[in-house]
């Protein structure tokens, strides 16, 4: 299937409980979309997602066990965001949204007592390769803690052979690197409850707060040069999108008055806006409805994450998210200061 | 504010990273933006990198902003916690010690070392310094077994891993310590030296003036004092870097142990196979072109008809690589596609990166061509890296 008309047609019906009508298991695969992919009950796939599943909980598990003195034992206001806890929101099943490390939300002030409980937990800052792990260089941890809103990854040997290691990265804003707007942590983290996973108790962020979390993160990935030249669009990311609203019902009201407060409901029509393109529902109609003041037609028809690298898309919407080489959609556009940019990336993240 | 060493210091290792004239830091503003000097990304990590090493320092994760570094203004607030900006003395972070008559009283290896309460007294201090983040060296002209039977001793409180490096040989000591700062990559001006021989401390005076002596002389236990205020305004680091040099040293061992990826792959018992592909190999191989960006040296990505193709037509040829190790079987994970001499696409997944199994397709390739090989390479951002792999292994690149 190649045409994005019928891929759309057919995620639409599928959304909505119904037969997906051609085959589209494969593009949903390559996508990430495990959830719409389980619903298509292909036999094809029937196996390989019970398989990615059971890995999936048997690295959640790691990753919550080998975090429960953090957990039960911290003072650090913090919130688990992404992975397990919002496949749980999004999809009721913690596991079926894969994802390879535990992220958690911290204020950039306790950056530091964070890195001393995680080392005290025998975490180290590195990457995982052949050889086991590797510490990252000073260079590396500067880059990254520095130029993003995260830290430098922190990485556990488990012991388990399936998942012998355990990743975790610290976030310290919901905002990107590239941006100069910094949202006060203390405050956003204060949107803050607890949740279950499996027998693990974490806080995470209220729905609100969650989704505009999710949100900004997404639209993150959606516009960044170099994510988008490393990895291109992924369906999957809009699915979270759909089914967090769509299971999680976040107040209107509310999430009007938050993304206010943080100043980011450009980036919420964004998400809003592409994500109802996808799945033309009346519920994300009613959110689109609420941020109408807030859309903004450079965002939308654009990319790049900060005015100095935003450029003009020249192509529509699903001929980028389902292309298979976004950099040939993107190699004209970019300039050699962006390709250098890129190319730091590749070698510092 | 009062112009210093410390200062100037600042302004030169920035000047240094921007790639800039030091005359062009220093008539910045002190509230405008260092940017317009050269202070980007990349420019802001080597300058904190030199700060650090300079004045022994770990900047924390949550000064880890641009903007706390953006202005002279900002970056000398944001320091002032770590450097005594006023002080004008050098930073000290590393002591080194010689050991008979100083880690302890006598000579190992001709006497009985003696332990008392006065040489505790210099011990406790060094588990102070080693705890601040100071890194504490040995260097003696003595024999190493001498020395290890010293550490042995049933008194001595202090365990040998706390010395990041010993220098223990016959060399003069300007030479180990030469080398020991070399080894640690900091500056002489950091380092204080203390030994019982006149003799040995005018010799690096003399060498090596930056370098602050002490003469231990256990007649008058003064000198446990001294070498304390060397080292009292230097800020005490999260970082244990007696741990983080024998960490680096550790790993650098490690890497010794596989000296090439022939060695390394045999530990891990790699076994490979080179052949010319069957029919039932098309999907695979497709497949891995599809999937394969970095190292896809012609950016090739074809279909399984496509790769039917190539395996019907009689001038072309399909090679693959399969391998397995002591971990599992990793199935096809390199693949070529020859044109006559011509290679129309040279590809490796990147899960076997690094461990050479390249070179083996490329050596295979080159056996079954008849002629001088030619290799296509089209980039495609991500195999930028590799744009001169043909050229380094003897291809001609079209």
């Amino acid at each position: 299937m190649c045409n994005y008309s019928d891929i759309i047609q057919a995620v639409r019906r599928l959304s909505k409980g119904e037969e997906a009508g051609p085959d589209i298991s494969d593009i949903l695969y390559r996508h990430r979309c495990n959830y719409l992919l389980s619903l298509t009950k292909d036999k094809k796939y029937l196996k390989t997602l019970a398989y990615e599943k059971f890995l999936s909980k048997m690295a959640v598990k790691e990753r919550y066990k080998a975090l429960t003195p953090f957990f039960e034992n911290t003072d650090i206001n913090y919130a688990v965001i992404k992975g397990a806890v919002l496949s749980l929101c999004a999809y009721n099943d913690p596991y079926l949204r894969v994802s390879g490390d535990i992220d958690i939300l911290i204020d950039k002030k306790d950056s530091d007592k964070i890195k001393k409980e995680l080392k005290a937990l025998g975490f180290i800052q590195g990457r995982v390769t052949d050889r086991g792990i590797i510490p990252f260089s000073r260079e590396e941890i500067l880059f990254q803690t520095s130029m993003t809103h995260q830290t430098a990854p922190y990485v556990k040997e488990t012991g388990n052979r399936l998942c012998p290691y355990v990743n975790i990265d610290i976030n310290t804003d919901i905002m990107w690197g590239e941006s100069r707007k910094k949202t006060d942590m203390t405050v956003f983290l204060q949107y803050s409850t607890v949740i279950q996973i499996n027998d693990f108790i974490v806080k995470k962020l209220l729905p609100e707060a969650e989704f505009i979390s999710l949100c900004m993160h997404h639209y993150k990935d959606f516009n960044s040069l170099y994510l988008l030249s490393k990895r291109g669009f992924c369906l999957g990311q809009y699915c979270d999108i759909y089914f967090y609203l769509k299971n999680m019902k976040p107040s209107v009201s509310r999430l009007q008055a938050l993304s206010e407060q943080l100043k980011v409901g450009e980036y919420i029509y964004y998400c809003l806006y592409y994500t109802d393109l996808i799945f033309d529902d009346e519920d994300i109609k009613l959110y689109l409805l609420a941020f109408k003041k807030d859309k903004d037609e450079t965002l939308l028809s654009s990319f790049g994450l900060c005015e100095d690298e935003r450029k003009r898309w020249e192509c529509g919407f699903f001929e980028r998210i389902f292309s298979h080489d976004v950099n040939e959609l993107l190699k004209d556009k970019l300039t050699q200061h962006d390709l250098e940019k890129i190319q730091i990336n590749q070698i510092l993240m | 504010m009062q112009e210093n060493r410390y200062k100037d210091k600042i302004i030169s290792l920035l000047a240094e990273a921007c790639q800039t004239e030091i005359q062009k830091i220093e008539s910045t503003d002190e509230h405008e933006s260092l940017t317009s000097t050269g202070l980007t990304s990349i420019s802001f990590i080597s300058f904190i990198v030199r700060l650090e090493e300079e004045f022994g320092i770990e900047i924390n994760d949550s000064d880890l902003v641009f903007e706390k570094f953006e202005t002279l203004d900002a970056l000398y607030k944001t320091l002032s916690s770590y450097i005594s900006l006023e002080n004008t003395s050098e930073i000290k972070k590393c002591l080194i010690l010689d050991c008979d008559n100083v880690l302890w009283k006598g000579i190992a290896g001709e006497e009985p070392t003696l332990i008392d309460e006065d040489v505790l007294k210099l011990h406790l201090l060094l588990s102070e310094l080693y705890n601040k983040g100071i890194i504490l060296c040995l260097c003696s002209k003595s024999k190493p077994e001498f020395i290890d039977d010293a550490f042995k001793n049933q008194d001595m409180k202090t365990d040998r891993s706390i010395f990041a490096t010993a220098k223990i040989n016959r060399a003069d000591k300007t030479s180990n310590i030469q080398d020991i700062i070399s080894e640690l990559n900091i500056g002489k001006g950091s380092v204080v030296f203390v030994d019982d021989s006149d003799y040995e401390l005018g010799y690096i005076s003399a060498s090596m003036p930056e370098i602050y002596t002490i003469k231990a002389d256990w007649s008058d236990i003064s000198f446990i004092e001294e070498i304390k205020a060397q080292f009292s305004d230097t800020p005490h680091s999260e970082l244990n870097r007696a741990e983080l040099y024998r960490e680096q040293k550790e790993r650098e061992k490690e890497k010794k142990l596989y000296i090439t990826v022939d060695e390394y792959n045999k530990s891990l018992k790699t076994l490979t196979d080179c052949r010319e592909a069957k029919e039932y190999d098309i999907p695979r191989v497709s497949e891995l072109s599809v999937r394969t960006n970095q190292f896809n040296l012609s950016d090739a990505h074809f279909s399984e008809d496509e790769i039917k193709s190539f395996f019907d037509s009689p001038d072309s040829r399909i090679v693959i690589l399969s391998a397995s190790d002591k971990y599992g079987d990793m199935g096809i994970v390199g693949a070529a596609v020859t044109r006559g001499n011509i290679i129309e696409a040279f590809m490796l997944s990147c899960r076997v990166f690094d461990r050479g199994f390249e070179y083996i397709l490329l050596d295979k390739l080159k056996s079954l061509s008849p002629e001088p090989l030619k290799g296509k390479f089209r980039n495609n951002l991500k195999n930028t890296a590799l744009a001169d792999f043909y050229s380094k292994n003897g291809i001609e690149v079209i």
